[in-house]
């Protein structure tokens, strides 16, 4: 038995691309979950994974590690990254995909019910209802709206008078805020090392 | 932390997007800048090119005017100086190749710098 799997299937996708596939499959149930976690929406975090694993498959040869925890470490590195990104922009790049002329993974219906059970999405949000209340009055309302009552964006904005990609800013900015929270709360699927 | 490689994703629609991950660099569209090589050293350089162990390189294989493409000005710029070296370096290229005509290690290492400086 490979004691470091996942490793080793990142360092052979340096020369065999289709090995990045065990590494992929290895990690991407975890890793979307850790995104939803975050970002509190199923579409936004798969644009976040689908971009994180596309800069992960582009920049494979600079992985140096030789352990599944390094190996981890290096993905969730990049994850992160996106994620800090897109609380700062309220949109999630995009540019490894466009690099590989690829659209961001896309889940049918019943699986994206089972991601959100999978990521504990339900249990997370009674702790963001408590902790509306330490937001500016701006960010408590997109928040509430977004995540509590779970309306789309476009119905957001129109709510707030504002524009849609104002409105996603908006939520991307509490969530970033309220990040800490989200990060005390465990779920038994998280892959980070 | 040891998952088993071999698992697949609990959703089938994520397990073909990385279907269609793996399979990206080799259907994107490619060549956007060229540099004539000396044919000794094509076929190393196309070896790992096509390959996938370089990304930003293609080959464009004819006979005539054998040609290495690559997506970013850098690499290329890095790739003309470093193979400018190399062949001033010996007064045979071919010298220096393994028995299949693949100095393995030193284009391994280029490739992976070139990848480097196209991110």
């Amino acid at each position: 038995m490979d004691a470091h799997p996942s490793a080793d299937a990142l360092r052979a996708s340096r020369n065999q691309p289709e090995a990045f596939k065990r590494f992929y499959l290895t990690h991407v149930d975890a890793l979307l979950a850790y995104i939803v976690r975050r970002v509190h929406d199923v579409e936004i975090a798969l644009d976040l994974t689908g971009e994180s694993f596309a800069q992960a498959y582009l920049r494979r040869h600079s992985f140096r590690g030789t352990t599944d925890g390094e190996a981890a470490a290096w993905l969730y590195r990049i994850a992160a990254r996106q994620l800090a990104l897109y609380f700062r922009r309220g949109a999630a790049e995009r540019r490894a995909l466009q690099r590989l002329a690829l659209e961001a993974p896309r889940l049918a219906p019943d699986e994206q019910a089972r991601v959100i059970e999978m990521a504990g999405l339900e249990d997370l949000r009674s702790a963001v209802r408590s902790e509306l209340g330490n937001l500016s009055a701006a960010q408590r309302q997109a928040l509430q709206l977004r995540v509590v009552d779970e309306l789309p964006y476009a119905e957001v904005a129109d709510r707030l008078r504002i524009s849609e990609p104002a409105a996603r800013a908006r939520v991307a900015r509490g969530l970033k805020a309220l990040a800490q929270v989200f990060d005390s709360q465990p779920t038994p699927e998280e892959g980070m090392p | 932390m040891n998952q088993d490689p071999h698992q697949r994703s609990k959703f089938r629609s994520l397990e073909s997007w990385g279907e269609e991950l793996t399979r990206a660099v080799r259907a994107k569209p490619r060549a956007r800048f060229g540099l004539s090589l000396p044919r000794a050293l094509l076929v190393p350089v196309a070896a790992l090119a096509l390959g996938g162990g370089a990304v930003g390189i293609a080959v464009a294989t004819s006979a005539d005017d054998p040609v290495v493409e690559f997506e970013c000005p850098a690499a290329m710029q890095e790739l003309k100086e470093r193979l400018d070296n190399y062949v001033t370096s010996t007064d045979d290229p071919r010298g220096s190749f393994d028995a299949a005509g693949v100095p393995v290690e030193e284009l391994a290492q280029l490739a992976d710098e070139l990848a480097s400086a196209c991110e």
